[in-house]
């Protein structure tokens, strides 16, 4: 052990001791046990966040992609709807019917109903 | 208030967690001595004594200098005493009468032998309780200004009325005398 560490743990001890304020056993490993928690703990936190930013760019990535591939596909059908529109227009013409029908009385129809020939 | 341990505590802040094992070894002893005040058990004060490291640790940003370090430390250890005897009374009103004897039987197990791997610290303090009576008397009361009275060399030199040089020097010579002994008893085997 560092000669440093072991002089402040006895510095440490000789406090307690005098000041009366030890226990009756004490591990010989108790420091390390502590460390080794904090450092895994440590770990733990930081392989958390790993997996949390991974997790969140690939949710990102999915999620754009989804929208990309949606909003791509919704064109496509606005464009079959305007030309499907064009294709169902009326062949019949009306006001040619009503011109002849002018032509051949020459005057006001008396009711509704229009008569041709 | 500038701390002693506030080095420590800046360079752990800045990440390097090694550093808090100083501050561990420190005040180990006085903190499981505490905990066992509240769990009248020696492996569950270890326990309890453990998370109030762990807890303090991860505290440690909330340290603001305003009391001592050791301060500090001992209120969080008083804290997760309390909250040990809280969660073992839950536990006691759950168990049943055969489990309350097993608890008994491990209490009066651990007033028997030095469990592994563990000092036995009466031994050590009754060596040392020793060699501090003999001191000389100049040796002594340095001692007890300053590791008992938690005194300044300032204020030692004034109330001694003697230079600080006299106050280092004398108070060097008396620990050494013990360190030598907790040395020798707390040798690696």
């Amino acid at each position: 052990m560092n000669k440093n560490i072991k002089d402040i743990e006895n510095k440490g001890l000789l406090k307690a001791f005098l000041r009366n304020e030890y226990p009756r056993y004490m591990s010989k490993d108790f420091s390390e046990k502590v460390m080794i928690d904090i450092y895994s703990q440590k770990t733990n936190n930081s392989t958390k966040t790993y997996l949390i930013r991974v997790a969140s760019a690939l949710v990102f990535g999915i999620f754009t992609l989804a929208l990309m591939d949606n909003m791509l596909s919704e064109d496509i059908q606005y464009t079959r709807t305007d030309i499907n529109t064009e294709m169902s227009a009326p062949s019949r013409n009306v006001s040619n019917q009503i011109e002849e029908c002018k032509k051949v009385n020459d005057k006001e129809p008396a009711s509704d109903i229009i008569e041709c020939k | 208030m500038i701390d002693d341990d506030s080095e420590i505590i800046e360079s752990i802040l800045s990440g390097d967690p090694s550093g808090y094992e100083v501050i561990i070894k420190k005040y180990q002893a006085r903190i499981i001595s505490l905990c066992y005040r509240y769990t009248k058990n020696y492996h569950d004060a270890e326990e309890v004594a453990q998370e109030s490291f762990l807890r303090a640790y991860k505290s440690l940003g909330k340290f603001r200098y305003d009391s001592k370090f050791y301060s500090w430390l001992h209120r969080i250890s008083v804290n997760c005493s309390l909250n040990y005897i809280n969660s073992k009374e839950k536990l006691k009103e759950k168990e049943t009468i055969s489990d309350n004897i097993g608890l008994n039987v491990q209490e009066d197990s651990t007033s028997q032998e030095t469990p592994y791997n563990a000092y036995n610290m009466e031994d050590i303090a009754e060596k040392i309780g020793k060699l501090y009576e003999n001191l000389p008397d100049d040796l002594k009361l340095m001692i007890k200004y300053r590791d008992i009275d938690d005194m300044t060399y300032d204020e030692i030199a004034s109330k001694a009325k003697l230079p600080i040089g006299t106050v280092r020097s004398r108070l060097h010579r008396a620990r050494d005398i013990l360190l030598r002994e907790i040395e020798t008893n707390t040798e690696d085997e």
